[in-house]
């Protein structure tokens, strides 16, 4: 609710209540008034019939005329000149002469107090006046009644111009409360609205200051503070500017440098690529020449030349699948990658399968659950395990009972898919460019290998959006661990 | 019991009433009905006068606000039940009605009198009196070209004495008498002759148009009806109204005109006296006659003014006279008013006025004054005259109060009231007086 109206309102209701409270009081007080005026009226009338009675009792000569006149007051009910034996002698009406008054009016009491008696009978809207009255030495009495309803009915008409009166004076309260509230809230509206446009970004609007009153000193502060916000403002946007022209800059450094670095590492893939295109050839003529000098020259030549033949053939081999992994290497850097869902322990059987039938006389279990299917490329998927599972294959040669195990766990509300096995092992602490080409823990004739798997694995997982580590140590074995990202691990944790 | 009596008589020189002692008693009964059938009136009036009366009677009052067959037919029922030796005194009340220590007897509440009710607005009232301490005597006379109010009157005393079977030279305490209409100063002059001015008497002058005067088991229109009271109780009598005396308006008499009973005042101070009467009263008379277009208004409202004669007595007293003006189309054309008495060519005539208020007084206070005046503490009964302008100038709405007032005054004994069209009444010093506006009352106590 707005200021306006919250004043307004309260100004408003307050009078309301204030001048309400005093309507009610002087109704009251009105019809107290009026009631008080009714009783002394007609006290005074009984009064003076009843000195006109008693004067008149010795010689008989009433004041009827009087009392006939009494009963056209407005308020007259009635009167009654009640004789000592308590029985009405006159009234205003005959069909009551000899009746007992009291059986007319209940509820005035047998026994009245000295001096006149006043009876109020509110419940009927009566009142009555009883005097007593010396008739010649007797106690006689003077009733007159009459109606409250009349000082009730006055009361109601005070009330209702008293009311109208309040009515206008609060219509007349509310146009002065709403033209003063407008005038003096004036300067705060203007205040508001001036918040509101240097809100808004208007740093230059300033509010009129108006005459030396609370709301100037106010409007005067506004418009310091105005001032100095738009001062802080330029000098914040003058910084910005600057800051901003040095982001450009480095942005622009940082893309030129890694444009510069892309297009060094395509001329370096493009060389890896094309050296090792280049390499194959070569590699496998040379291979291809030693095997026929070897078929030609068998028996033909010394054991010692036969296995400089031989290990020249292999080391061709060896050269070849190098280049064969440099060049899964560097397809996988550049290949499309299509999402599928695919089994992990399927792909993991598979590759296992591959070693068994490759090396019959290895012993090695693979535990891993029935399914873990996951969302990715099959194929570069399928690379990745056949990586792991060989790497596996590989370190658990000299466990007597190798097991191999594949499986998924929950971390951070992540899949987090692992290949562990039992076998050597490798110190964790130099592990950093294990997953680097050519970076390999462990050699000799036991642990032969390219030292590019790794590299594949951590491509192919990065291919995926996820990542991939490894926890080891010496002897106890090794485990791999990898995520896939949102999109490829669409499958979750079933196991 | 002859000689007994012969010897109280000789030995005493007068008869005694009653014989006095503690086995005297009087018992009085009043009755009243407002059946239109006089027989049935009659009987109903009778049966509740003889319950209060103790069921036997020696002498009634029988008054009604109509005459004519239904009176004579209502005496004839009263006589009959009442046994044909009990003597009846009354005539015709104003046709408003009557009053008893019962209550009003309504004829008609707002018509007066040139008003005869023709259907059932009947109205009648009776009074028996069973005493051995009070003697009636009761005589009549009918007047007529031959018999004239002096000479009836005359007559019907005689005839009263007779049936009280008293010496002549005994006068009695009081006399009751009706009279009719305008013949009024006559029977009074008769009576003086008769008693001389010393017995008081109590008069009404039969209402009319329609008058009827009770004599003799008869009703006749035209004469008198005597009642003689003859008792050693205390016998209280009053003749008082409600007026006051304005001095400030008066005028000698300069022109009048005797007409039978009338007394015509053609002239005051050497003017028209209704011009004259009419110019004290700011010329409320015509306006009445104006408004309200008839004479009885006219007669309503110069009861609340009637003139008045004020005569001294030996002793110092004064009284005051009063005549109520009257008018009819005879006078109003030469205008003149009338007054049923005796005024002469220079007497000074007044004003007076009075209210409503003042004539309510006036009626309770008669039969108190009449009470105090004799002393009596134990009213036996009261009766009397109102004057029907009187009760005419009490609104109506204020008539009711007359009779609490009356009871009040009566001290609760048995009372009976007409509305007289003329009241005759005693001013100790000066004698008995016909007049107008007054209230007579006489009051019987016991000892």
């Amino acid at each position: 609710m707005k200021l306006f109206w919250r004043v307004f309102l309260a100004a408003t209701v307050s009078f309301t209540v204030i001048l309400g409270a005093a309507a009610v009081l002087l109704v009251a007080g009105i019809r107290a008034e009026i009631e008080g005026d009714l009783y002394e009226h007609n006290r005074i009338a009984t009064e003076h019939l009843s000195v006109a009675i008693e004067r008149g009792a010795a010689d008989q000569q009433w004041p009827f005329e009087a009392l006939s006149n009494t009963a056209r007051s407005q308020d007259f009910l009635f009167w009654f000149i009640v004789t000592p034996e308590d029985r009405v002698f006159l009234s205003d009406k005959a069909a009551r002469y000899g009746a007992a008054p009291r059986d007319l009016y209940p509820s005035v009491p047998k026994e009245l107090p000295p001096g006149t008696y006043e009876h109020s009978d509110k419940k009927n809207g009566l009142g009555i006046i009883i005097q007593r009255l010396n008739v010649r030495g007797e106690e006689w009495q003077l009733w007159l009644g009459f109606s409250t309803g009349e000082a009730l009915r006055e009361s109601r008409k005070a009330a209702a111009v008293i009311a109208c009166i309040f009515l206008l004076s609060l219509l007349v309260f509310a146009v002065a409360a709403y033209y003063t509230t407008s005038r003096y809230l004036k300067p705060l509206s203007a205040l508001a609205r001036g918040a509101e446009l240097i809100g808004a970004g208007s740093l230059s609007h300033r509010v009129s200051a108006g005459s030396g009153d609370e709301l100037a000193l106010l409007a005067g502060s506004f418009n310091a503070m105005a001032e100095s916000l738009d001062r802080r403002t330029a000098e914040r946007q003058l910084a910005e500017a600057e800051l901003n022209r040095y982001k450009e800059h480095l942005e622009a450094l940082v893309k030129e440098r890694t444009a510069e670095l892309e297009r060094v590492n395509s001329e370096l893939e493009a060389f890896t690529y094309s050296a090792s295109h280049d390499l194959k050839a070569p590699i496998r003529r040379v291979e291809g020449f030693l095997s026929l000098v070897e078929s030609d020259l068998a028996g033909k030549v010394p054991a010692v030349t036969a296995d400089y033949i031989g290990r020249a053939r292999k080391a061709c081999g060896q050269m070849n699948s190098v280049i064969e992994n440099l060049l899964k290497l560097s397809r996988i850097s550049h290949c499309e990658v299509s999402l599928a869902e695919t089994d992990l322990c399927a792909l993991a059987r598979a590759a296992l399968e591959g070693r068994r039938a490759a090396d019959p006389g290895r012993r090695a279990e693979l535990v891993s659950p029935e399914r873990l299917p996951v969302r990715g490329d099959a194929g570069l998927l399928a690379e990745a395990i056949e990586n792991l599972i060989g790497n596996a294959w590989k370190f658990t040669s000299l466990t007597p009972a190798a097991v191999i195990e594949l499986g998924v766990a929950k971390e951070g509300g992540e899949n987090v898919y692992f290949v562990r096995d039992n076998g050597v092992g490798f110190d964790a602490a130099g592990a950093e460019g294990l997953f680097k080409p050519f970076k390999r823990f462990h050699s000799g004739p036991d642990y032969k290998g390219t030292g590019i798997g790794l590299s594949i694995v951590k491509r192919i997982i990065e291919r995926h959006g996820g990542r991939v580590w490894a926890v080891s140590s010496p002897g106890r074995g090794a485990a791999f661990y990898f995520t896939l990202g949102q999109a490829a691990s669409g499958g979750g944790l079933r196991a | 019991m002859a000689a007994l009596l012969a010897c109280a008589l000789l030995a005493t020189g007068l008869p005694p009433v009653a014989a006095q002692g503690p086995g005297s008693k009087t018992r009085v009964g009043t009755g009243r009905s407002s059946s239109a059938d006089p027989a049935k009136a009659a009987a109903e009036a009778v049966a509740e006068a003889l319950r209060g009366g103790g069921g036997k009677t020696d002498f009634a009052i029988l008054l009604a606000n109509s005459g004519g067959a239904y009176l004579e037919a209502a005496l004839k029922e009263v006589s009959r039940l009442l046994g044909g030796g009990t003597p009846v005194y009354g005539g015709t009340s104003d046709s408003r009605g009557l009053l008893t220590d019962k209550g009003f007897i309504y004829g008609t509440t707002t018509i007066g009198y040139g008003f005869e009710p023709p259907g059932p607005e009947k109205a009648l009232a009776l009074m028996t009196v069973s005493s051995r301490d009070i003697l009636f005597g009761t005589g009549y006379a009918e007047f007529s070209a031959a018999v004239t109010p002096r000479e009836g009157t005359r007559r019907a005393l005689l005839m009263a004495v007779k049936n009280a079977n008293q010496p002549a030279k005994r006068r009695p305490r009081a006399a009751l008498i009706t009279p009719s209409y305008s013949d009024e100063e006559a029977v009074l002059g008769a009576m003086k002759d008769f008693f001389g001015a010393e017995v008081p008497v109590v008069g009404g002058t039969a209402g009319g148009p329609v008058f009827g005067i009770i004599g003799g088991g008869r009703v006749f229109v035209r004469g008198v009806s005597v009642a003689l009271i003859y008792t050693d109780l205390p016998v209280g009598m009053i003749s008082e109204t409600g007026f006051k005396p304005r001095d400030i308006k008066s005028g000698i008499i300069t022109s009048l005109e005797v007409d039978g009973s009338k007394t015509i005042i053609r002239g005051i101070d050497n003017r028209p006296a209704w011009t004259v009467y009419n110019e004290w009263l700011k010329n409320g008379p015509e306006n009445v006659l104006k408004e309200r277009g008839n004479l009885g208004a006219v007669t309503d409202y110069t009861a609340l003014n009637p003139l008045f004669r004020q005569l001294s007595g030996p002793a110092g007293q004064i009284y005051y006279i009063y005549n109520h003006p009257l008018v009819d189309q005879a006078t109003l054309k030469d205008k003149a008013f009338y007054v049923y008495a005796r005024f002469r060519r220079g007497d000074r005539i007044q004003l007076t006025s009075g209210s409503w208020e003042s004539v309510l007084n006036t009626i309770w206070s008669a039969p108190s004054l009449a009470r105090n005046r004799a002393g009596i503490t134990k009213p036996v009964f009261s009766f009397g005259y109102i004057c029907a302008g009187l009760l005419g100038s009490i609104p109506e709405a204020e008539r009711e109060k007359v009779h609490p007032l009356m009871l009040e005054a009566a001290r609760g004994a048995p009372f009976l009231s007409g509305f007289a069209w003329g009241e005759e009444g005693m001013y100790p010093g000066i004698g008995n007086r016909h007049v107008n506006q007054t209230v007579t009352f006489i009051t019987i106590g016991e000892k």
